[in-house]
């Protein structure tokens, strides 16, 4: 065992650094799947824009100065896409998933043409500030500084989102309202801004997943729907409205993704579906899924 | 009642991004102008070259070769009117063939030219061959396979068995560890190179492909060639694919355990974006814009002051293709048709082109010298000097004098 954790060591962390970015993409969408009900298709297009936002700003030899810039312009663009997306979704309201699913894939599809229009169907890479472009020696092999940056990075937006939703008021009232929404609007709570609330900061965190990830995935067509699918998945396995099941479902799909390819690359893809399959299979509402979704 | 509703939701959503990602691709297609139809004096070309995917960079250079030959010919090709229909050759045969399909009907062209992808130029060559229409690519891994198809760049076998005994050199008794995209262009070349390393004697460390055009984290491939303990690295990339894996390379500290080694594609026209990740590769080219002869010379500085940047292997060698049509043409008595230049190149002789006089063998393909490249940090950046011109070699990767 101590063998094989030597020789798959930096595979195993490559997996949890992929994995943390997903969760930085995935929470947004659990906690608005889980709290109204929302499927939101457009969210790997907000990821996508993170990342030509990064690759817009960031140019070669960009320090961290560059690289904070980046995120700065993901957050405020993406808490205005995501008011932007609740005014859009606002009167579909209690019209249920297809016509949501219908508005956001014609936004996801639409955003996605208009994307490859302004940036062209190159794939662009983005490099890692320049502080962070060197590698650091783990355990006999060098591993690039950036990954292990963008681990910290990802487990404190966690720790953030944590702390919001289990330990402060907004976050009862969310949790509150994934629970029952009526019963809040019942006790006075404008069940409404909380709700814009959680657009913007969910959509803010699919842009800033996308900066983040720019130097590992680049900017390219196409990679909006490749993140999408794997946000769902994580969704599916962490269960709806659970940061915490989030995390563990992201840190899981990476780490099958990248020890499946390194153990098996035809195998890999297959992994990562059949453990979706299997936890669905043992627990129907995910992980972590709070049991009493929906009204 | 909860699960049911959850259910119905993921159903929706799954389907959402199944059509999502499948409507990705297609999202660019015809910027053709319309077709001239019967006109005789007018011949129709078709020019396939990636808009979109992994090899859309590629697209860039077998493009700005074309523009200058229209530049320089006035849009003409051996006498007649040229009108050059343009398609999106895509990633693969599945978005390409419906272009393929278009250009044959709607446009009715004489001939093809373009694709990079040997993977595409596969799938085409049977209903080009149908319609009697030659196909003039850039690369081939296929040499002589198909009846219609014939190559004006680089053979890939040619190209890999000039590394492979450079290789035979360099490595003595290591070993050597192969890679590269998983599509037929990638197998192509690792078969071909697997192949001649054992017939000189080196062994193989192992092999391994990554997916084409998915691959964005090289590292679990990385780290089984760190496994492997090979001092040697063949692989095979292109475009950002190949920009990514160099970078990464570095990144994991591969470039001090191990040589890596290449054909051009991997540094070529990517060299800017990779930066000193690329310090020390070694390649082998049919080109290098340091060539000294006259029609080299004439081509870099025309090229350098249309584009602002110099010359590749893909601009050479889409020029050369047009070269070789526009010479066919040209000699032609009698109506120009697809079956009369698929006759006519099989005759057609030496074409002097910017990397030298070549000319076609029996497999339709280009007999032509081969040189060793390696990167390396000068006064004006990073440069690919010669460091050993390695002869003429056939479609077959058989030395010819």
């Amino acid at each position: 065992v101590q063998d094989w954790l030597q020789a798959n060591l930096v595979s195993l962390l490559n997996g949890i650094a992929l994995g943390v970015l997903l969760y930085v993409l995935a929470v947004g969408l659990s906690v608005m799947l889980g709290m109204l009900n929302m499927l939101n298709l457009a969210h790997g297009t907000l990821y996508l824009l993170g990342a030509y936002a990064a690759y817009t700003v960031v140019g070669p030899d960009a320090g961290l100065m560059k690289f904070g810039l980046a995120l700065l312009l993901a957050i405020v663009v993406g808490a205005v896409a995501g008011t932007a997306l609740e005014l859009m979704a606002r009167p579909l309201e209690g019209k249920g998933h297809m016509d949501e699913a219908l508005l956001t894939l014609g936004i996801a599809l639409a955003g996605g043409v208009l994307l490859s229009s302004v940036f062209g169907a190159d794939i662009h890479s983005i490099p890692p500030p320049s502080e962070l472009g060197s590698s650091v020696t783990i355990a006999g092999q060098p591993y690039p500084l950036y990954r292990l940056a963008l681990i910290v990075a990802g487990l404190l937006v966690a720790m953030g989102v944590e702390y919001v939703l289990e330990r402060t008021t907004t976050g009862a009232l969310i949790r509150a309202i994934v629970h029952d929404r009526e019963q809040v609007s019942v006790l006075g709570v404008n069940v409404r801004y909380v709700m814009l609330g959680v657009f913007a900061a969910s959509s803010a965190l699919a842009l800033v997943a996308g900066v983040l990830g720019g130097p590992i995935l680049g900017a390219a067509p196409g990679l909006d729907g490749q993140v999408l699918l794997l946000a769902m998945v994580v969704v599916v396995i962490g269960g709806l409205g659970s940061s915490r099941g989030a995390l563990i479902a992201a840190l899981v799909v990476g780490v099958v993704q990248n020890l499946g390819t390194a153990i098996s690359t035809p195998l890999a893809p297959f992994l990562i579906f059949g453990t979706m399959v299997a936890v669905l299979a043992l627990r129907p509402n995910g992980l972590m899924g709070r049991a009493a979704v929906g009204r | 009642v909860a699960s049911k509703r959850f259910i119905t939701a993921m159903a929706a959503a799954l389907a959402g991004v199944v059509t999502l990602s499948g409507c990705g691709g297609s999202a660019v297609s015809d910027q053709s102008g319309a077709a001239k139809g019967g006109d005789t004096a007018t011949v129709n070309i078709g020019f396939m070259a990636p808009q979109s995917g992994p090899y859309a960079i590629l697209g860039k250079y077998l493009t700005q070769g074309v523009d200058l030959y229209l530049d320089q010919k006035g849009a003409k090709l051996g006498g007649h009117k040229l009108n050059l229909v343009r398609v999106d050759e895509g990633a693969d045969p599945k978005t390409a063939l419906p272009e393929v399909r278009k250009l044959l009907q709607q446009d009715k062209v004489v001939a093809v030219t373009g694709i990079i992808n040997s993977g595409v130029g596969a799938a085409a060559a049977p209903a080009l061959t149908e319609a009697g229409v030659p196909l003039l690519t850039t690369a081939n891994d296929y040499a002589g396979k198909y009846d219609h198809w014939w190559n004006a760049g680089w053979g890939n076998f040619g190209t890999t068995v000039a590394m492979a005994d450079y290789l035979a050199e360099q490595a003595k008794g290591d070993s050597v560890y192969l890679i590269a995209s998983d599509y037929t262009g990638g197998h192509g070349v690792i078969g071909q190179m697997a192949g001649a390393l054992k017939e000189r004697g080196v062994k193989i460390a192992g092999e391994t492909y990554s997916p084409y055009g998915t691959t964005k984290d090289y590292q679990p491939f990385l780290a089984k060639i760190k496994a492997s303990g090979a001092k040697h690295v063949f692989a095979f990339y292109a475009g950002q694919e190949a920009i990514q894996f160099v970078q990464q390379y570095k990144q994991f500290g591969l470039d001090k355990s191990a040589q890596l080694y290449s054909n051009f594609a991997l540094t070529e026209g990517v060299l800017g974006a990779e930066r000193d990740a690329a310090e020390g590769i070694v390649t082998v080219s049919n080109y290098s814009t340091t060539l000294d002869n006259p029609a080299n010379k004439a081509f870099v500085d025309a090229f350098t002051k249309k584009f602002n940047e110099p010359p590749t292997v893909y601009s050479e060698a889409s020029y050369s293709a047009m070269l070789a049509l526009d010479k066919t043409v040209g000699e032609m008595k009698g109506q120009v048709t697809g079956p009369a230049i698929q006759k006519a190149l099989a005759s057609m002789g030496d074409v002097d082109s910017p990397r030298g006089t070549w000319t076609f063998d029996e497999n339709r393909g280009p007999v032509e010298s081969f040189y060793i490249l390696q990167v390396k940090k000068t006064a004006n950046g990073l440069e690919q000097p010669v460091i050993k011109d390695s002869g003429k070699y056939g479609t077959r990767g058989n030395k010819v004098q």
